[in-house]
């Protein structure tokens, strides 16, 4: 075909016609891609630095002074940033199960049955991701501290603690699960369903056996999610949180405030690496 | 449907359906009827078709049956048990569904296993069941594979042997070659009635293509906006259709309108609206009974079954008339002739081409020629 045009006296008129346009384009691209490498320094430049500096062995931040895993090694035997190592993962982990479940089941509610307001209970399941967290914090500290004096006149007195933080993070929680366990159901195709019921398999078999091994990576990218966020939260975890409940997050702002040292660059990188891993484990369940 | 009676004489009868009704609702708050008043009788082993357009109601009849859908009204018998209003999973009847269903994660071994499973059938007459009917559909050296690494025909094989393995009382099958290209399509055709005579089960069949329905089954029921129009032999359907939906569904037909003029015996004299008189031999002695003079009528007759001839009409012929080629169409192996009678009637005649030559012989455009046919040939419609 190509021989065909080429021959053609024609055709290199329209060659030239479309150089220029050509070159344009190739002008733009260039710039995207510029673009992409200055935002891709953007991001990654400062946790380069975080990084770097985690293993320098001097004690000042800004001054390269050698490689040393010092500060690791100094980290691993803080028992303060153990017990909030504890802590967060105790929040994380707690937080994560019962929003999973709940999750899931909000998804599978949504996705299968029909009644009215169902519209706009579907847009306030989003609320939560929205919102700001700051406005989330406060609104979750007002209603512990007046449920707590509620039931305190009942005899169920509870002060804010690991307890609060866990239903904070449930709070948010489930509409991360909801929405990526729905992505998950919007692609299911209903005839396996059917399929398994034809095959003698009732509600609960048909569940066990097709509906939920199908969307399994859903719920498990979702659990990741949550993990995740629920162990990097901050700003709703310091408003929730009571004396003896300090998670990692809440941790490291204290030593901040005290004078940043290269320990917690250190920690720091590690609360990265096992997000990163958290996350990029949720995605590629996520697209399984 | 004299037909269907002298057979359940005979038969027993796998499933019944009693003035079945299935309404949803409308997006605009009323109801659709889907499936209208349908009674059907379905016998024991037989290969039973369900034939409509889209939209005709015919799936919605099936997933009733199957429980998929549970009817408005009506009655669903299966071997003389009340299942109307019983889950699926309570039935003892299979599906292969449209697009196959199977389950992606499992296995081949484990997705035909499904059922048996299910139902908590030993493990050992699992694995004999499962490897029998996987030799059945020929694929026994699948097993292990995922119904993702299998071709199209390949899966369409594993929805059958998954639906077969229970020994259903009767096995439903919803259009499951529609997915298949032609090729495939006729070799599962022959594939499936082997399978159906070799476990002698009770097929019903879902198709919207006539000629699938034709060759494969014992009777087909042929329906039309959620109604039974006809049940019948596929012989009988394309001989005798009792109504114009039928004749031109399955197959092509000439409809001719007129008013009877006279009934003698089984022969019907119909004054054609051009004036013309032709004669239809119904084959019921009696027909005087249910067809009175001077109802209007309409006279199919198949295009194959007209006799095309050069010249004039000879006298003695049948149903015999002068008309004008007015075009010609080649298809390879037949010809039609568009012809134009007097009166704006035209008629397409089919002739097959055993020795065309598309000069001397045969006639061109603008030809006058006759057509002709045998009473017997023609139906009789009452609308």
């Amino acid at each position: 075909m190509s021989s065909v045009t080429t021959s053609l006296a024609p055709a290199a008129k329209v060659e030239s016609a479309t150089a220029l346009p050509r070159r344009a384009i190739s002008l733009t691209e260039r710039l995207l891609q510029v673009n992409l490498w200055l935002v891709f320094i953007f991001f990654y430049a400062p946790i380069a630095v975080l990084i770097i500096f985690s293993f320098n062995s001097g004690r000042v931040v800004s001054q390269w002074e050698g490689f040393s895993l010092a500060w690791y090694a100094k980290l691993f035997s803080n028992r303060d940033i153990g017990l909030a190592l504890y802590n967060s993962m105790v929040v994380a982990g707690v937080s994560t199960v019962i929003s999973t479940i709940m999750g899931t089941l909000v998804a599978l509610g949504m996705e299968r049955f029909d009644f009215r307001g169902k519209l706009s209970m579907d847009s306030m399941l989003y609320l939560p991701i929205i919102i700001p967290d700051i406005a989330m914090a406060v609104m979750l500290l007002l209603f512990f501290v007046q449920a707590g004096q509620l039931l305190a006149r009942i005899g169920f007195g509870f002060s804010l603690g690991l307890g609060t933080i866990i239903l904070a993070h449930v709070a948010f929680n489930i509409s991360y699960v909801a929405v990526v366990v729905r992505a998950r159901l919007a692609d299911f195709d209903k005839s396996l369903e059917e399929a398994a019921r034809d095959l003698y398999a009732n509600e609960w078999n048909t569940f066990r056996y097709v509906t939920l091994p199908l969307i399994m990576p859903g719920i498990l990218g979702g659990a990741l999610l949550a993990f995740t966020i629920s162990l990097d939260d901050f700003v709703v975890t310091f408003f929730t949180s009571g004396p003896g409940s300090t998670t990692l997050p809440l941790r490291i702002y204290s030593m901040v405030k005290t004078g940043i040292t290269p320990e917690i660059n250190a920690l720091s990188t590690l609360m990265l690496l096992a997000s990163m891993v958290l996350v990029l484990g949720s995605l590629a369940l996520q697209r399984k | 449907m004299s037909n269907s009676q002298k057979q359940s004489n005979k038969k027993a009868v796998s499933v019944e359906l009693k003035n079945v009704v299935k309404q949803f609702p409308d997006p605009s708050g009323g109801v659709v009827t889907a499936v209208d008043d349908v009674t059907l009788q379905i016998y024991d082993g037989e290969f039973f078709s369900l034939l409509g357009p889209s939209g005709c109601g015919k799936t919605t009849t099936l997933r009733m049956i199957a429980g998929l859908e549970l009817p408005s009204s009506g009655s669903v018998l299966i071997h003389g048990q009340e299942m109307a209003q019983e889950p699926a999973y309570r039935r003892p009847v299979n599906t292969v569904f449209q697009r196959y269903a199977l389950f992606p994660h499992m296995t081949v071994y484990d997705n035909v296993a499904f059922g048996l499973r299910m139902k908590q059938v030993a493990k050992d007459e699992v694995r004999q069941r499962v490897d029998d009917v996987l030799k059945l559909v020929r694929l026994d050296a699948m097993g292990q594979r995922k119904p993702g690494q299998l071709s199209g025909g390949q899966q369409q094989r594993v929805a059958l042997a998954r639906a077969l393995v229970n020994n259903p009382e009767v096995l439903l099958l919803d259009e499951p070659l529609g997915a298949l290209d032609l090729k495939l399509r006729q070799a599962m055709q022959d594939e499936l009635k082997r399978i159906q005579q070799t476990v002698g089960i009770t097929f019903i069949y879902v198709t919207h293509d006539q000629e699938e329905a034709l060759t494969m089954s014992d009777r087909i029921a042929v329906m039309n906006d959620g109604r039974v129009l006809q049940v019948d032999t596929p012989y009988e359907l394309y001989e005798d259709p009792e109504s114009r939906f039928v004749a031109n569904f399955i197959g092509e037909t000439n409809f001719l309108t007129g008013k009877t003029d006279r009934v003698a015996g089984s022969l019907v004299y119909v004054r054609l609206d051009n004036g013309a008189m032709t004669t239809i031999e119904t084959g019921n002695g009696a027909i005087g009974e249910t067809v009175k003079a001077g109802a209007a009528v309409t006279v199919a007759i198949r295009p194959e079954k007209i006799y095309l001839g050069r010249g004039d009409a000879p006298a003695e012929a049948d149903n015999a008339y002068a008309g004008k080629v007015e075009n010609i169409v080649y298809i390879g192996t037949d010809t039609y002739y568009d012809m134009d009678l007097p009166g704006q009637t035209k008629v397409t005649v089919r002739q097959q081409n055993q020795d065309y030559t598309g000069s001397a012989n045969t006639l061109a455009v603008g030809d006058m020629g006759y057509v002709a046919w045998r009473a017997h040939n023609a139906s009789l419609l009452m609308e």
